[in-house]
């Protein structure tokens, strides 16, 4: 049987609940696909999330395909009604999905006309409701079956005349039902939506009966406050990756403190640690009243069990927790791994990244580099024949270095793909060691013999362990 | 009337009772029993019997500061403790306010960086902390701070979290920005808590078969300045190798290490 069909099957006169030998027998080209309505209602579900987090917050999915959304109060942040509807016409159709959409005083008229109006898109006002709603069929009333087949035998055909028809006959024909589903159209009768959970923004918070000043009642209630938050995000499988702590005194002044988390997470021993070093920072004179604890969330991706990690990756998520402690306590604190990037600069070749990056490769082992790098380099003065001697000594600082010792030049050639003056430069690098033993790397600007290259200066740039 | 005197037990090896006597001070110390497993030999034997318990301590802080010339910048002690730090096997963290440490020289030393996080603070006092917390964590193999100065109460803050958790504490002196160390009066603030305190100085390397110029492996003068139950030494050793391992050098230079071995033996 035929579940759903597209709008260029339904141009073919295909329909819902045609039997597939009959729809191949008219259209013999179709494509047919096995209807899969869990994934249908999860897809519904998910759409209905995106509408909360950015139409309005108020958002019910109407399975099998309609998506029910209160915008009162919202549409204004569009610019009116018909703009808003033309808004969400174009995100839907940008995103591919074919909409007929209303938006009207009831929900009853609203699902009555995006399911049967002329047009895909209707905005109707309270005073043109009755008007809309007289010329669509009586099947937009959201009746059973039955009861359409008893109204379609007395020569109903349209919900106008059905209006304005004696209540008390119909009653007994058809039920209060019927009753019922006119009143919630024409808006006599309430009906209120049943809308998503609130997931944008988890948020527990807890009232003072008196002000609070202690450190000890504040971390007692902060504790309780975890422990809700915690149990409201694992239930929707959700980890918090930020948490906004806001303390509202009794003056009505307010302080926020926000916790930064690396990683999205769950645990109550790491979150609990993070809020006990950051009560030392509330300022709570003259008394707290209120505390709400707020997180960002993130749909938690990695496994909870520790046993399912590799071993390397076991190490990056253990530190997860060392490097959110750290960053909350120490401002400015700057935490990196030092990945390998494939640079012949040295300055280029060790780069700064996330503390959670993942870093597998290493420096080739057979060049030799320093523990210590100068950044700039100084620039020393050096006694040394050209082109292809090594310096035989240098002075820094002062100091008269004589060198025994020295390997090189390690010719390193500039990058002109990052930098157009690097071109034709050229750096010589040596590795010498002093009368003392101490190894330093020194460098020469250029070739030595193209003036291109460089202007034959000499500097240093690190030492050697 | 005296009691008759009961016979003594019998005598248990010398060895037995000082383990057992070890066992008891340590309890008395409230400080971790060095065991095997919380012991890090050098795999030197000069080193190993110098030092109490045949290595490193895991479950304490160490001390190490470069020598001579390399004072300021430590590049030698630098790869000292990378050296220690690429066979302890676990990520390192490394604190500091200077932004001159380069990491393809630690990986030469065996430190490879997907097991080095760094943490640059702005002063002292901020290091400390970042150490201390650093520390209380289990999943980190040894914690170092470039530190110029550390008050007795410090190192003991450190030595007490090191001993809690296990980890391996390191504390590298670096002098000042101003290029100089603390001065004198301010420097007997300095650490007395530190299970071992080393200073690394760069020391002649030895002709090498590549020729009279040649660079060839470093050579440190190490100097074991400090350290608890074992007396100050000096040795004079091969710079760090490629999995961290120092060596004694042979005792000349046209012989092999393994034929100097021969000899000895």
């Amino acid at each position: 049987m035929v579940y759903a069909a597209n709008p260029a099957a339904r141009a073919q006169g295909l329909h819902q609940g045609m039997a597939v030998s009959t729809a191949q027998a008219r259209s013999p080209g179709i494509s047919l696909h096995p209807a899969t309505p869990d994934d249908d209602r999860a897809a519904l579900h998910r759409l209905a999330q995106w509408c909360a987090r950015t139409l309005c917050p108020l958002v019910a999915p109407a399975p099998p395909d309609g998506l029910l959304l209160d915008i009162t109060g919202t549409d204004h942040l569009f610019g009116g009604e018909p703009a808003m509807l033309a808004h969400i016409a174009s995100r839907f159709a940008s995103a591919g999905i074919h909409l007929r959409a209303a938006i009207a005083p009831t929900v009853g008229a609203a699902h009555a006309l995006a399911r049967f109006a002329a047009l895909n898109f209707i905005c109707v006002s309270p005073a043109g409701l009755a008007d809309a709603l007289a010329p669509l069929p009586v099947a937009a009333l959201r009746l059973p079956a039955a009861s359409l087949d008893i109204l379609a035998q007395l020569g109903f055909a349209h919900i106008g005349p059905l209006g304005q028809t004696a209540r008390a006959p119909l009653a007994r024909r058809l039920g209060a039902a019927l009753l019922t589903r006119l009143d919630q159209a024409y808006g006599r009768i309430a009906e209120p939506i049943n809308p998503l959970p609130d997931i944008a923004a988890p948020l527990v918070h807890k009232n003072f009966a008196d002000p609070v000043l202690a450190p000890a009642a504040i971390a007692h209630a902060l504790h309780a406050l975890l422990a809700q938050l915690l149990a409201l995000l694992t239930a929707q499988g959700l980890g918090a990756t930020a948490l906004t702590l806001t303390c509202t005194r009794s003056d009505a002044t307010s302080q926020i403190l926000p916790i930064g988390i690396s990683s999205a997470t769950t645990s109550t021993t790491h979150l609990s640690r993070l809020l006990r070093a950051c009560i030392t920072n509330i300022a709570p004179e003259p008394g707290i009243d209120r505390i709400t604890l707020h997180a960002a969330t993130q749909v938690l991706v990695r496994p909870a069990s520790p046993s399912l990690l590799a071993p390397d990756t076991h190490t990056h998520t253990d530190l997860a927790d060392l490097i959110d402690i750290v960053a909350n306590r120490v401002k400015n604190a700057k935490i990196f791994r030092t990945l390998p990037t494939a640079s012949d600069i040295p300055e280029r070749a060790a780069r700064n990244a996330s503390p959670l990056a993942r870093i597998t490769t290493t420096w080739p082992p057979n060049l030799p580099r320093p523990t210590r790098l100068l950044s700039p380099p100084h620039p020393i003065d050096v006694l040394a024949a050209l082109p292809d001697q090594p310096p035989a000594q240098f002075i820094w600082c002062r100091q008269r270095h004589r060198i025994i010792r020295a390997d090189g030049p390690e010719r390193i050639f500039g990058e002109w793909w990052i930098n157009a003056c690097e071109t034709h430069a050229v750096r010589d690098y040596f590795q010498v060691e002093d009368q003392t033993g101490q190894r330093f790397w020194l460098f020469r600007r250029g070739d030595g013999t193209n003036h291109q290259t460089g202007d034959l200066s000499w500097y240093l740039h690190g030492f050697f362990a | 009337m005296q009691p008759l005197p009961t016979p003594a037990p019998p005598a248990p090896s010398t060895a037995l009772l000082l383990a057992d006597l070890r066992a008891r001070i340590s309890l008395l110390h409230r400080a971790p029993l060095h065991t095997a497993q919380n012991i890090l030999p050098f795999g030197i034997p000069a080193l190993d019997t110098h030092l109490p318990n045949g290595g490193l301590a895991r479950a304490a802080l160490h001390e190490i500061e470069g020598g001579g010339a390399d004072a300021t910048y430590a590049a030698a002690a630098t790869g000292f403790a990378a050296g220690i730090f690429a066979r302890l096997g676990a990520p390192v963290i490394w604190c500091t306010r200077h932004d001159d440490i380069y990491p393809p020289g630690l990986a030469l030393a065996g430190l490879l960086p997907q097991r080095l996080l760094h943490m640059r603070v702005g002063s002292d006092a901020a290091i400390l902390l970042v150490m201390e917390e650093s520390l209380r964590h289990t999943g980190v193999g040894a914690v170092v701070g470039e530190i110029a100065q550390l008050s007795t109460t410090a190192s003991r803050r450190l030595s007490l979290a090191a001993e809690t958790s296990g980890v391996m504490a390191w504390v590298l002196r670096r002098p000042c920005y101003a290029g100089s160390w603390p001065t004198a009066a301010a420097s007997g603030l300095n650490a007395r808590t530190a299970t071992t305190h080393w200073r690394i100085t760069p020391h002649p390397s030895p002709v090498t078969d590549l020729g009279a110029h040649a660079v060839g492996r470093a050579r440190w003068q190490v100097n074991l300045l400090r350290a608890r139950n074992a007396a100050p030494a000096t040795w004079i050793l091969d710079a760090c190798d490629a999995t961290g391992c120092l060596a004694l050098p042979a005792l000349l230079a046209n012989r092999s290490p393994a034929q100097t071995a021969r000899n000895a033996a």
